[in-house]
């Protein structure tokens, strides 16, 4: 059994590598018989390791606080371990983080805003023709 | 068997004619027969047309009436969530969530696409019903700014159709 404290420093040690784009997430469709479906917004980012993995679940209830699941899962697909983060509890700030910079990572807003900046701060025509 | 070869010329004639005349009144029967078939098929169509208004017309009227009882009910769940009295808040958001369901069903035979917006406000009204309980078991706190958003969408899906410019359940202007 993975406890609290040792999943607190998974998800630590995980933020601290991605604010350095040291972790390859990737996007991962929720499944449409997931029981969460029906609420609004759901999104998720997974990384994958050797023999395991780990997932960010984005869930926006429509009447009740959103949460982050920390899901662990083993090299089958299947959860060992999930940790549920609710707006508001005392971890929320840094897993909202995480997730937040999972969803940079993979939208790669950062380096359209950066391509934006540049463009825009350059002088003459800008932009080029879509064929 | 019956010869007819010793009958006259006259009485052949007349056994002509009279099947002549028989073969025209089974034509003029079948005649009959079919305007009174047309007849009774017309009827039927006019009663099935009645039917149909009348079923149309107590929709709309079942439809005004879910949709005023909504309005007010929306009204007194403002009052309720200002004042923080969560459990007649939960029964109000089970009101409304019964009237969105009485409205999508009324929807369904003739906008099915409509129908299901209104059953997923539905069903998100009986969410708000559950999340008032846990409110007031103290297991969370209420979602101001979710509710901030919805109330709008509440007040809009449900005015729409109410008031005398209002949408029928067809949607359509009355």
């Amino acid at each position: 059994m993975i406890s609290d404290d040792e999943v607190r420093k998974f998800a630590v040690s995980l933020l601290s590598k991605s604010v350095n784009n040291q972790v390859a997430w990737e996007r991962k469709n929720i499944p449409p018989d997931d029981p969460d479906f029906g609420s609004r917004k759901k999104t998720c980012y997974a990384v994958t390791f050797p023999k395991s993995a780990i997932q960010l679940e984005f869930t926006s209830p429509y009447a009740e606080p959103d949460f982050i699941s920390f899901d662990i899962l083993n090299d089958r697909g299947e959860f060992v371990r999930r940790w549920k983060v609710t707006d508001g509890g005392e971890d929320w700030n840094f897993v909202n983080q995480l997730y937040l910079d999972a969803e940079r990572y993979v939208t790669k807003w950062d380096q359209v805003r950066d391509d934006l900046n540049a463009a825009l701060a350059s002088s003459g025509t800008i932009g080029t023709k879509a064929d | 068997m019956f010869a007819i070869g010793f009958l006259s010329e006259l009485w052949r004639d007349v056994l002509a004619s009279l099947g002549a005349a028989g073969t025209l009144a089974s034509v003029a029967g079948l005649v009959y027969a079919i305007y009174q078939i047309r007849k009774t098929k017309s009827a039927a169509e006019a009663a099935r047309v009645a039917s149909e208004e009348t079923r149309t017309l107590s929709r709309q009227d079942y439809q005004r009436y879910a949709v005023a009882n909504a309005v007010q009910f929306i009204g007194e769940l403002k009052a309720f969530v200002a004042g923080k009295v969560w459990e007649r808040a939960s029964l109000r958001f089970s009101d409304l969530a019964v009237q969105a369901s009485q409205v999508a069903n009324l929807q369904r035979p003739n906008d099915p696409e409509t129908a299901n917006q209104w059953e997923i406000l539905a069903d998100e009204l009986r969410q708000w019903a559950q999340s008032c309980e846990k409110v007031l078991a103290g297991q969370i706190k209420f979602q101001q700014g979710k509710w901030t958003k919805l109330l709008p969408r509440l007040e809009s899906m449900f005015h729409t159709y109410h008031g005398p410019f209002s949408l029928d359940d067809r949607g359509e202007k009355r």
